[in-house]
């Protein structure tokens, strides 16, 4: 694996020509009195794209969706989809008029309404009446799992139930444009994996292209083809998952993702193959990282940053902690903490200034007190310029 | 705690039945009073059906219950119409000026329907009335243009003081509406007038029914404004013809409370369907996610009607009553003539010299400062128990007292308590007074004080609880400071809702117990409509300087607090 050392928006995975985007957004701000909530945002979807839109609270995530879906107007910028204009330079094609639908956080069931007209109630407002109709509501209904509940009020139903509701009421329409707002965050931790799997399955079944807004980061790369990472109304970074979480472009995106050890150091030698940084506060404690992507230049600061189960972990019985490491790359410490979660033990190991957290499979044995060694590849070490330099 | 020799559990239960027994009883007696001869006199266990019989055989009264019940329907509904029109324009449009609407819209709430009456009275009497002679000034019209003593200038006045209740149940289901339930239809496809028929309406829909029950009910049992502009109307709405029972030459108080029970009956079918509609939009609450908008409609070249309709009412609802006041408090003689008319203070100087009024004016503040204490102590001894019993049998019940006497239009309740209390020291005294504005009252200060106590979270009386604090510490230092703001709030309300109040005291006042409003009543009553428009307006003074202090003293903003 490389190190990435491009910025954040040239790793995009937007290749698909322009013509066959299915939304393009530019440069969209959107202000409210005083606060500007998305900054000059650009993105292109492609279609049949599942895209999530990843990011903290009040990062302008929803925001942005819901100036897609046409609920809020923008500031400046603007946005087409599929080819046609929606949004932009005077222009505001209202909701109802985009070919869109959207699944809201609060899920917004009709409470007047049972279930099948819940899910009809587009589908009629597209002049589409009697068998067909009821034929469109049942089938999307049964996708959905909930056909036996079509006559009951949205109100009877469970959290789960209601947000499936709304999944098929907004599939009913056909949409070419699927948004999601959060439509998880009010389930129990094990309904949110099995709906997971079900959003992503209608994804493909339905043919629809999907922009899918969530603060939580497992759900996001397991759901998405692309994250759209963003930060204070800004893209920080997008990249297909894996990407995003083994070569972020930030130390913000490196976190958002999961946890990571960030290492102050300073590049002392560039190589051709490696390049070997000095750790900040350890005087002779060097790190090698492999091959830079982009050249780095020398006496340049930044972070090491190496995720807890990127190491290497084996016990040295009690030889001393102080041998000195003559291997690359190795760290010889005490464990301080070990947490046994199941499938994991996550644990902190001293060494020397630094407490490294180190994440590893769940059947070996580690406690508190034993002495370990810990080993990260080259390949595996993301380096991460001081940010101050430029900001993407 | 919820053991069965919980001593909260014995405490709770005596709570409500001395509650039950306290807003319950005058109903009884009510009904026990219609079985009573005529003559007060008669020994307690002696019955008669004559009272019953002259109230519900009666074609007389029968027409006056068609006529109360239409009236008081037109006026639900006229004033649900406007109400709800006002509500969705500031709740959903871009009309500007929303807080100043929104203050034009409550100012009735906080102001008398009696004194509104003699306003408009002095405004709008067939031939005195001030808009008339400005007319014939100025036009030469001969006839009366507007006549307010009519079916129709009363249901108007009712429903210009009722409107601000229809206002309060709309917009605030307008606005506790999930906006995402709106947003939903526009995604969907449907655009945003199939959207407020399709979902913004049937969402209201209970709001609107809740309004138009209450109002109902309201302008069924009001006395003030059918007593002031209904002379000329060929029958007397119910709540007169009770008071005309006691005002007679025998006072026939069998006749009133058999007269007062049916407009209970009446009043308690309605709230029966009122509830049953409320526990319906209790349904229909939905979680809301994010705080997001909803769609603001724009009035584009709607806008300046919208403005035009919003200054014709607040000149037509506002400038125009409290003008008409000031000029009749002023002018000591009825005139025919506009320009011969003669203004004087010698009327206001009289009435604020007159020792009546001193007295009748102290009278006032013991009883507005006794309800209003009574009140808050009651709501919030009802509170405190239905948080330590918690959801149950218990709440359920306090929450049924404490709303019952909605149910009881304040004459009604009169016509009772006079048979609870006559032969006991109480009777004929200021404290009978004040117990009947503490029945009629007490729903509109647990309301307050049950809706503060809900945005208190239970878990910070369990704090207190874990920290070795028993429940009635816990009640005072915990629950107590932090339900202040209600608290304030519930006694400035029922303040003012005294100083108004004249429907329930009508029939209770002895010369010597009388307080501001009976004394305009009498003023009424000799067809001195000078004095009564100068002490309407020493009232509505009074009314609004309590509304200052409260603003400036504690901060409270009741417009925003009655919601």
């Amino acid at each position: 694996m490389n190190i990435t050392m491009e910025t954040g928006a040239s790793a995009s995975a937007g290749t698909s020509t322009v013509d066959a985007a299915a939304l393009k957004a530019q440069d969209v701000t959107i202000r409210y009195s005083d606060v500007t909530a998305v900054d000059q945002l650009s993105l292109t979807v492609s279609r049949g794209e599942f895209v999530a839109l990843l990011g903290p609270s009040g990062c302008g995530k929803t925001t942005f969706l819901r100036a897609i879906a046409g609920l809020n107007p923008l500031s400046a910028g603007s946005i087409t989809i599929d080819g046609r204009p929606m949004a932009g330079d005077r222009l505001h094609v209202p909701p109802e008029r985009r070919p869109l639908n959207m699944v809201f956080q609060s899920y917004a069931i009709w409470p007047h309404m049972t279930v099948r007209d819940n899910v009809g109630y587009g589908v009629r407002g597209q002049g589409i009446r009697g068998r067909e109709l009821k034929e469109r509501v049942e089938e999307t209904l049964a996708a959905v799992g909930l056909l036996h509940y079509a006559d009951r009020y949205g109100t009877e139903l469970s959290g789960g139930q209601q947000q499936r509701v709304a999944v098929a009421r907004a599939l009913a329409t056909r949409p070419f444009l699927m948004l999601y707002d959060e439509p998880l965050s009010n389930l129990d931790a094990g309904l949110r994996e099995q709906v997971r799997e079900q959003v992503v399955d209608l994804h493909h079944r339905f043919d629809t292209t999907t922009i899918y807004v969530t603060h939580d980061q497992a759900e996001a790369l397991s759901m998405a083809d692309r994250v759209v990472l963003m930060n204070a109304g800004r893209i920080e970074q997008e990249a297909d998952p894996r990407t995003l979480y083994h070569q972020p472009a930030s130390e913000f995106a490196a976190r958002f993702v999961g946890p990571i050890n960030a290492l102050p150091a300073t590049v002392t030698d560039v190589g051709e193959e490696f390049t070997d940084v000095m750790l900040l506060g350890q005087p002779g404690r060097f790190l090698r990282l492999s091959g830079p992507a982009r050249p780095l230049v020398a006496d340049r600061t930044g972070q090491a940053v190496i995720r807890p189960e990127y190491f290497e972990l084996t016990k040295v019985g009690d030889r001393s902690a102080d041998q000195p490491n003559e291997e690359q790359n190795v760290f010889v410490g005490e464990v301080t903490r070990a947490a046994f979660v199941g499938s994991r033990i996550q644990c902190v190991v001293s060494a020397g200034a630094m407490d490294l957290a180190v994440e590893i499979s769940g059947v070996g044995v580690i406690e508190q007190g034993d002495t370990v060694s810990l080993r990260v590849d080259p390949t595996k070490v993301i380096w991460l310029d001081e940010p101050s330099r430029e900001k993407q | 705690m919820r053991s069965a020799t919980s001593p909260w559990r014995i405490r709770s239960a005596l709570l409500v039945v001395a509650l039950g027994f306290f807003v319950g009883v005058p109903i009884l007696a009510m009904f026990y009073g219609a079985l009573r001869p005529s003559s007060m006199a008669a020994p307690p266990l002696e019955f008669s059906l004559k009272a019953l019989a002259a109230v519900y055989l009666s074609g007389e009264v029968w027409a006056s219950l068609v006529g109360t019940v239409a009236i008081a329907l037109a006026v639900a509904l006229i004033a649900t119409l406007v109400g709800g029109v006002f509500a969705w324009l500031t709740a959903r449009t871009d009309v500007p000026g929303k807080g100043v609407i929104e203050l034009l819209v409550l100012a009735p709430l906080f102001t008398s329907p009696f004194v509104a009456a003699i306003a408009w009275y002095a405004l709008a009497a067939p031939r005195s009335g001030l808009i008339n002679l400005a007319l014939a000034e100025v036009f030469g019209v001969n006839a009366p243009v507007i006549n307010v003593t009519s079916a129709a200038g009363i249901v108007g006045v009712l429903a210009l003081v009722s409107m601000p209740y229809a206002y309060v149940f709309i917009s605030s289901s307008l606005r506790n509406m999930d906006p995402a339930l709106e947003a939903a239809s526009y995604v969907n496809g449907v655009g945003t007038f199939r959207t407020i028929r399709r979902v913004t309406l049937p969402l209201a829909t209970p709001a609107i029914g809740s309004s138009i029950m209450f109002i109902t009910i309201f302008a069924a049992g009001i006395f003030s404004v059918p007593g002031v502009l209904g002379r000329r109307l060929g029958f007397d709405p119910l709540p007169v013809l009770i008071y005309r029972a006691v005002t007679q030459f025998h006072a026939d108080f069998a006749k009133a409370a058999a007269l007062a029970s049916l407009l209970f009956l009446l009043s308690a079918a309605m709230l029966y369907m009122y509830r049953r509609l409320t526990r319906l939009e209790q349904r229909f609450v939905t979680v809301s996610g994010k705080g997001f908008q909803p769609r603001l409609l724009p009035l584009g070249r709607l806008k300046p009607w919208a403005i035009g309709g919003i200054t014709g009412y607040a000149v037509v609802c506002v400038v125009l009553p409290v003008l008409a006041l000031v000029v009749a408090a002023l002018s000591p003689f009825a005139s025919r003539d506009f320009a011969k008319m003669d203004l004087s203070t010698a009327d206001l100087v009289a009435v604020l010299t007159d020792p009546a009024v001193h007295a009748a004016g102290l009278n006032t503040l013991v009883a507005v400062v006794g309800a209003a204490l009574a009140c808050v102590v009651i709501s919030l001894l009802s509170v405190f128990v239905a948080r330590i019993r918690g959801r149950g049998v218990t709440s359920t019940a306090l929450d049924y007292v404490n709303s019952f006497p909605l149910a009881v239009p304040g004459i009604v309740l009169a016509a009772g308590l006079v048979w609870v209390y006559i032969g006991t020291p109480i009777y004929a005294t200021l404290t009978l007074m004040i117990i009947a504005y503490v029945i009629s009252h007490l729903p509109h200060s647990y309301r307050l004080i049950h809706n503060g106590a809900l945005q208190v979270s239970p878990e910070l009386e369990e704090a207190s609880a874990v920290n070795g604090c028993g429940r009635v510490r816990t009640a005072l230092r915990i629950t107590t400071p932090l339900l202040l703001p209600s608290v304030y709030a519930s006694v400035v309300l029922v303040m003012i809702f005294v100083i108004r109040e004249v429907n329930s005291v009508i029939l209770l006042y002895t010369p010597g117990t009388r307080v501001l409003s009976v004394l305009t009543w009498d003023y009424i009553a000799d067809g001195n409509l000078s004095r009564a428009a100068s002490l309407g307006l020493i009232q509505s003074v009074f009314l609004i300087a309590v509304l200052v202090i409260a603003r400036l003293a504690f901060r409270l903003n009741l417009t925003s607090a009655y919601k």
